[in-house]
């Protein structure tokens, strides 16, 4: 989870209390526990800590808060849903407009007014939807360049454990196609 | 004859896990309890998903880019009738096999053999906490043989080397670590992907 505007709505559904929030914590309730999610200044996911020994105790948390993933990547769909039905929705909207301009220049005819009135509905509708893509395009480019930078300061950050750890990069394959960064290390004994 | 295999994860594009890009399968199931094991949820033979043979050869088929698969556990031997049926269907597909098996050779029966005989590459022996050596390439501990019973990788040059592999998944999030990892990779792994023990 690295969208704080996905994040809020996944709050919204799940079964939680939220106590406060800020652009780095959120206190929450759930699964009878009052935790603080974070936001790692490192990577920018959101995630909670617990401290060993308290593994019984936050199982309902974390069952919680596995939920609230799911719950996370759902609404994450869902934007990418509403874009699909919306373009296509514009592509209905533009062929019937589309139609009636050809009936008209067929006819050489001006359209009768239900026509004309039938033809700015329809531009009125096109304006509206246009406005509404644009704006979930928007919160979806955000959605995904959080991601992005999430996964650009992991594996950032895994490199350079690991060369601190003394191993060696022996692979490091980012494949945009497949959505996935692979990287192998090694280290040879002495 | 069983054509279903209880599968505990797949990895669909590895390196770590022999020669190449491969297809990972770790089968679910294992009554063998090897002390220090790390994979015992593994070991149920309750959990998992049965997968037909012939949805996992569909799904190796569509994969591009990959040399082999990749079989281990779980212990792959204990579902050695639809495991030889995976074996020799990536085989008629051209793609080769390691196999991970905590029985060594002279506990196999013939179904286990055959398993075995098809297989490029061979991991045999129980894991054992003793002889626990990070250092091995594609073992956990010394005992554990490394053997290519077609003789596909009979001339296969490698060095001793502990691997670890990191696989992000773009669209999850998910951060997945494989291989032989020390405790200080462990921990650090850990602590960089957050809401786990401090």
């Amino acid at each position: 989870m690295t969208d704080i505007a996905c994040l809020n709505e996944a709050l919204e559904s799940s079964d939680c209390t939220v106590h406060n929030t800020s652009s780095n914590l959120i206190n929450v309730t759930a699964g009878g526990r009052q935790v603080t999610i974070n936001k790692s200044r490192t990577n920018g996911h959101w995630y909670y800590r617990f401290e060993q020994g308290q593994e019984y105790r936050m199982r309902d948390f974390e069952i919680w808060f596995r939920e609230l993933e799911g719950i996370y990547a759902n609404i994450v769909q869902e934007k990418k849903r509403r874009i699909e039905e919306e373009k296509q929705r514009q592509k209905k909207l533009a062929k019937e407009a589309e139609e009636l301009r050809h009936q008209a220049a067929r006819t050489q005819q001006k359209l009768d007014s239900k026509s004309q009135q039938k033809l700015s509905q329809l531009e009125t509708e096109m304006s509206q939807s246009m406005k509404v893509l644009a704006e979930s395009q928007r919160q979806l480019d955000s959605v995904e360049k959080s991601r992005m930078k999430y996964v650009k300061s992991t594996e950032v950050e895994i490199k350079e454990r690991a060369d601190e750890g003394g191993w060696k990069i022996a692979r490091d394959n980012h494949d945009p196609a497949r959505r996935v960064s692979r990287m192998q290390f090694r280290r040879v004994s002495n | 004859m069983t054509t279903s295999i209880r599968v505990h994860d797949i990895v669909p594009q590895s390196e770590i896990y022999g020669p190449g890009t491969r297809w990972v399968l770790w089968v679910q199931g294992c009554t063998m309890a090897c002390e220090g094991c790390w994979n015992t949820e593994t070991w149920s033979k309750r959990g998992g998903t049965l997968r037909t043979v012939e949805s996992l050869l569909r799904e190796i088929g569509d994969n591009g880019g990959i040399e082999g698969i990749t079989i281990l556990g779980g212990e792959p031997l204990q579902q050695a009738e639809p495991v030889l049926a995976l074996i020799e269907g990536a085989g008629k597909l051209g793609f080769t096999v390691m196999l991970y098996t905590g029985y060594e050779p002279h506990e196999f029966d013939g179904v286990m053999q055959a398993c075995y005989d098809a297989s490029d590459i061979a991991i045999t022996g129980r894991y054992v906490a003793e002889q626990r050596d990070l250092g091995l390439l594609w073992r956990g501990s010394a005992n554990q043989v490394i053997e290519s019973p077609t003789g596909r990788y009979a001339d296969l040059e490698f060095e001793e080397a502990q691997e670890v592999e990191f696989l992000i998944d773009h669209e999850t999030g998910q951060v997945t670590m494989l291989g032989y990892p020390d405790e200080q990779i462990l921990s650090d792994f850990k602590e960089l992907m957050g809401n786990l023990q401090q």
